[in-house]
């Protein structure tokens, strides 16, 4: 199921926390939505579930949420590890959702199962670790098996092996032709586990493309080179290409921005400058998402020098 | 349907449905036990009371069921913005109308069966206390007065909730209503003959007492349907 997102737009005051925001997503991969903090990622995701009322609209296969006649086979949500009643046991609550998602007691067991909550599902979430709850918002959110899976941070709280069971059984969902649309603070799962990213800044839409496009547009891309004549090699790089400035990398290496490593090599080989390294090396997810919110950013953050 | 079945598993899935509902119940029974034995002559001998007047006073006419009934009618929606499980309900279904009807109904169901137990239990009670024949009005009537004030309080309760979004002030809130107009009507109730008539806790009790008609039951009902046209609007019109 294809998820359209179009204009969405709210304000809260004086302050535009969702800025005419567009954006699609697609059945049979994980996207990713980055943001720094306060960038408006929670906000889309209420205003795409209308939750928040605000303008603009999101179609989900072609009709808004409302209009189809069974919600939860159409999108399962997890907006917060803590929204539960802590003296609602963890299986009392997810009987009360498979209420509305019109599923059996043996479905309620299997997400349990898999969730691993059968120590906790007879116990009160009042109790619950952030880890525990983020486990049984994602128990809530595939209760259904619905078609789109819209997460929130969902890996805050987890420890690594759950995480990496998380990257895992989303790509799974994802391979089974469903929509996963997921934010996180986590860059690096999020490298790992998302096929394409959502980016925003101040409400507005940074990118919307695939990871290795995401990161390819990136400036911290560049080529490493070694040599025992950097000099040389330095004097036939701006021979042939004017405007090269490559950057010494002591104690023997050069970092060059601009050129592939072909092009490298055989201007090397033409002017007889012996290579010992010849490296492309990709900005990861990180820096290109630093690097791109930079002028994004609500608030500064102390440089570490 | 499903959004029914919800909401029952949501009421029945918490400890506080049954614990108030019991309380409402046991206090019925204590203060009809109460009652019985409170009021005595000037030997010291307890009167024999009207046994309807009894129940009216033990199941809702007093501020502790007052209190409890309230509670019955505010959780619908309090627990839901409390602990933020509002967003689950709306999102599972978001056609925000159906929600408040499923909610509006199973208010009406619980406090209708609530005060309905309360009612024969209390009943029961007294008969075997050996309290007074009924007075004026039937135990049919009295039973009709009982879940009249008993439903339209609760909902009272759950329209104040909606529209604060907070739990306390949901139960509490009907209270301080009362002792509000009760000062209001203190004040200014000579001056504006008509202030009592208009304001709809007062108007209740007249007519609970069984005065001036059904006119009272048009304000309280007036009232209760314009506050929950209130909450409505805003739970259609608000962020969840």
């Amino acid at each position: 199921m294809i998820v359209t997102a179009s204009n969405l737009h709210k304000v809260y005051g004086n302050t535009v926390a969702v800025d005419d925001l567009s954006f699609q997503v697609v059945p049979g991969q994980v996207t990713g939505f980055l943001g720094p903090n306060g960038s408006g990622k929670s906000t889309s995701l209420r205003l795409m579930l209308g939750l928040d009322h605000g303008r603009g609209t999101t179609l989900w296969g072609g009709k808004p949420l409302h209009l189809h006649r069974h919600a939860p086979a159409v999108v399962g949500a997890h907006l917060d590890a803590k929204f539960f009643h802590p003296n609602r046991t963890a299986r009392a609550h997810l009987q009360m959702m498979a209420a509305a998602s019109r599923t059996t007691s043996k479905r309620v067991d299997e997400v349990i199962s898999l969730m691993g909550l059968e120590s906790v599902a007879k116990k009160r979430p009042k109790g619950f670790s952030l880890g525990m709850g983020q486990r049984l918002g994602l128990a809530t959110a595939i209760l259904a098996e619905p078609q789109v899976l819209l997460l929130d941070e969902p890996a805050n709280g987890l420890d690594p092996q759950s995480i990496h069971w998380l990257r895992d059984y989303l790509k799974y969902y994802a391979s089974q032709g469903r929509t996963v649309f997921v934010s996180s603070h986590l860059l690096s799962e999020m490298e790992i586990m998302a096929d394409h990213v959502v980016v925003i800044a101040k409400g507005r839409l940074l990118a919307d493309e695939s990871i290795s496009d995401f990161v390819n547009r990136s400036t911290t891309n560049d080529v490493l080179v070694r040599s025992p004549h950097i000099q040389a090699l330095v004097a036939a790089l701006a021979g042939e290409i004017p405007g090269v400035q490559p950057r010494p990398e002591p104690p023997d290496g050069l970092s060059v921005s601009g050129l592939t490593t072909d092009q490298i090599g055989d201007i090397a080989f033409r002017h007889g400058v012996p290579l010992y390294e010849l490296t492309k090396r990709t900005a990861s997810l990180e820096q290109a998402f630093l690097e791109m919110t930079q002028a994004g950013q609500e608030y500064e953050m102390g440089r570490v020098r | 349907m499903e959004l029914l079945t919800f909401e029952w598993r949501r009421a029945r899935s918490i400890r506080t449905t049954w614990i108030t509902s019991l309380f409402v119940i046991l206090g019925a029974l204590f203060f009809a036990f109460l009652g019985t034995v409170s009021v005595v002559d000037e030997d010291g001998t307890a009167l024999r009371l009207p046994a309807t007047d009894l129940i009216k006073t033990a199941v809702v006419d007093n501020p502790i069921a007052m209190v409890l009934i309230a509670s019955l009618g505010a959780m619908a929606f309090g627990h839901e913005y409390r602990y933020g499980t509002i967003r689950l309900t709306l999102t599972a279904f978001p056609r925000r109308p159906a929600v408040f009807f499923a909610k509006f109904a199973m208010t009406v169901v619980i406090a209708l069966v609530v005060s309905a137990i309360a009612v024969v239990a209390s009943y029961a009670l007294l008969l075997a206390l050996g309290a007074g024949e009924p007075g004026g009005l039937t135990w049919a009537q009295v039973a009709l007065q009982v879940a009249v004030f008993a439903v339209t309080y609760a909902l009272l309760a759950f329209s104040l909730t909606v529209i604060t979004r907070n739990h306390p002030l949901g139960i509490i809130g009907p209270l301080l209503l009362y002792l509000l107009e009760l000062t209001l009507v203190g004040f200014l109730g000579e001056r504006l003959q008509w202030l009592p008539k208009a304001l709809p806790l007062t108007a209740m009790q007249t007519w609970f007492a069984g005065g001036a008609g059904l006119r009272p039951v048009a304000v309280w009902a007036a009232w209760i349907v314009g506050l929950l046209i209130v909450g409505f609007v805003l739970l259609r019109r608000r962020d969840a």
